[in-house]
């Protein structure tokens, strides 16, 4: 399951997404970063929090979501 | 085979057409509802449109669409409803209708998957005397007849159109005053639809999900989408 949110966060990086995870929380952010683990967002419509908060990586990227813990994601896309 | 229509009707995607709902709901300010009009809408799709005007305008609306996964969601959208949305599982190439019933007919990305003669002789068949065909609809500027070949075959589209060829299938069946208008997918803003990948979405589903960006990225400068309202 893993590998199939590690391929949709890859090809929906740079956009906003809502992704939703198996604890009942709902995270909303631009994915700036991918890894085959964890999918990274800055989060949107949020004041920047100052200094300390997500780590090394997260200072670049945002935070972190576990891939393993998706349950779904929601973007927004044009169908004809 | 699964196809495109399919992953749409999975999804459960509203206002499955390019622009939106919002596009829908600017369109139906301009059509003037009131309660006394009759109005087909013609592939509901999960039955969003059909509802909003329903529950807005308190007009009298039918609604059909062919697609079981459809009609199954939009079934149980217009059962909590106040007003009644009469569904029908029929196509626009055969409308289970009497002649010269409907004020107005709103075919939101349907015309394109269908047999165009057919669906335009029934959809001008059934609308009264000056009854509006509002329409949005894939179009293209520029595309070479390969290119309109693989965007056809992957969304099944019986035509793919340019507006000035859409206008002339309209002029040829008989409807006049018509007004179309272009826009590109590119063009800002562009309303989107949302839209969401469960764990539950086969592979060959999310492959047809991801071809279809592809598709969107490669032509997204050539295709784009037409708007068009004419008159019986």
């Amino acid at each position: 399951m893993s590998q199939r949110w590690y391929d949709v966060c890859c090809r929906y990086h740079g956009q906003i997404v809502r992704i939703h995870d198996r604890f009942g929380n709902v995270h909303i952010g631009r994915i700036t970063h991918v890894t085959p683990n964890r999918v990274y967002i800055v989060p949107v419509g949020q004041k920047k929090l100052g200094g300390f908060g997500y780590g090394y990586i997260g200072w670049r990227f945002g935070y972190g979501i576990a891939l393993a813990a998706i349950i779904g994601i929601t973007l927004i896309g044009l169908f004809w | 085979m699964t196809t495109y229509l399919d992953v749409l009707a999975e999804l459960g995607i509203d206002g499955a057409h390019p622009g939106g709902f919002l596009l829908t709901k600017y369109i139906l300010r301009k059509l003037k509802i009131k309660q006394t009009t009759h109005l087909l809408d013609v592939g509901c799709g999960t039955g969003q449109t059909a509802t909003y005007i329903s529950e807005k305008y308190g007009a009298n609306v039918t609604a059909i669409d062919i697609h079981p996964k459809m009609l199954e969601k939009a079934r149980a959208r217009f059962s909590s409803l106040s007003r009644p949305v009469h569904l029908h599982n029929a196509s626009v190439e055969s409308l289970p209708f009497p002649a010269e019933q409907f004020d107005a007919i709103l075919c939101e990305s349907v015309l394109s998957f269908v047999i165009l003669p057919k669906a335009l002789q029934e959809i001008y068949r059934v609308l009264k005397p000056h009854g509006k065909l509002i329409g949005i609809e894939a179009a293209y500027s520029q595309l070479t007849e390969n290119e309109k070949k693989e965007i056809a075959s992957f969304y099944r589209f019986r035509q793919l159109l340019t507006p000035k060829e859409w206008s002339a299938h309209l002029s040829n069946h008989g409807f006049h005053g018509i007004e179309i208008a272009y826009c590109s997918t590119k063009q800002r803003p562009v309303s989107q639809t949302p839209f969401t990948i469960t764990s539950t979405l086969s592979e060959e589903m999310l492959a047809i999900l991801n071809r279809h960006e592809y598709m969107k990225k490669r032509y997204g400068k050539q295709l784009g989408y037409c708007i068009f309202s004419c008159k019986k």
